[in-house]
């Protein structure tokens, strides 16, 4: 019973953060660029591709949470895209960027707070991972 | 079913991603390109400075500014916007050039102060310095501490 409501309070939390953080992005893709900009580590194609596509797989990925034939996948993406985060602000504060986060559309202050970002992806992490475990036992013909 | 999930159901999740991406880059196109037509380098706003005048906006935390900037800078960043906002309008002149400026050229703030007082606010002659704070003290300009 416990198993089950955190399993489905981590499920709520990751899609409502992917759909907030996507939607904020894909309504405003210029601020997000800037933000992509400031991280110094792609360009050209990669650079446009990653400003359109990574809020569009957020949006993706928040509604594939709440279909269950697609709750696995997602759930693996979720956790890989998380960790991908992670790494990136990881490189970032080792060069000494002052970067943008863009994580949630526009920067809320200029100084970047790096322990906060790497606390909040690492927690995201862990949900992702909750809800993966829980989408294994799950399965979608069992629901 | 397997640890990861089907293939298929990748593939499928990663098309819709695409497609989203791509209507969204065609009803939005804002993101396909940067524009570096507001940047400017130290020694074209010198040049203005000294024809024209600028009002240089320095964007950096308020302990960096109050430590040094270059002289009749207002600090105008995120953490205080309304504050540095109300001493950016007491010395603001319309005829007047904003020229933004952070700590470097990697930062980002000034980025974003010029992109909120054009889009937010209407200011038309706002520029950012490319090289920034660094590039001020690199090149020897005079600095002033203090408010």
């Amino acid at each position: 019973m416990v198993g089950r409501v955190v399993y489905g309070c981590c499920l709520f939390v990751l899609a409502a953060v992917f759909a907030y953080a996507g939607f904020l992005k894909v309504l405003d893709p210029a601020e997000f660029r800037i933000a992509v900009e400031s991280f110094r580590m792609v360009d050209g194609f990669l650079l446009s591709a990653s400003v359109y596509g990574i809020p569009a797989l957020e949006v993706v990925l928040a509604v594939g949470l709440f279909i269950p034939r697609y709750r696995l996948t997602a759930a693996v993406l979720s956790f890989l895209l998380m960790v991908l985060f992670t790494v990136l602000i990881l490189i970032a504060w080792v060069r000494g960027i002052d970067l943008t986060c863009g994580c949630f559309g526009a920067p809320a202050s200029n100084d970047t707070n790096y322990p906060f970002l790497l606390g909040r992806d690492l927690a995201l992490i862990f949900v992702a991972v909750v809800v993966w475990k829980g989408s294994l036992v799950r399965k979608p013909n069992s629901q | 079913m397997s640890l990861f999930g089907k293939w298929q159901q990748w593939s499928q999740i990663l098309l819709v991603t695409a497609v989203l991406a791509s209507v969204n880059a065609w009803l939005n196109p804002a993101g396909l390109s940067g524009d570096d037509s507001h940047r400017v380098d130290l020694e074209t706003a010198l040049t203005w400075s000294e024809s024209e005048g600028v009002r240089w906006v320095d964007a950096r935390e308020e302990v960096e500014f109050l430590s040094g900037h270059i002289p009749g800078a207002v600090l105008l960043n995120e953490n205080d916007w309304d504050g540095g906002l109300d001493r950016l309008l007491s010395v603001w002149d319309a005829d007047t050039r904003l020229v933004v400026y952070c700590g470097d050229a990697t930062c980002n703030a000034s980025e974003a102060v010029a992109r909120r007082l054009q889009e937010d606010l209407g200011f038309e002659e706002v520029y950012v310095l490319s090289d920034g704070w660094s590039g001020w003290v690199g090149s020897g300009g005079e600095v002033w501490s203090g408010e």
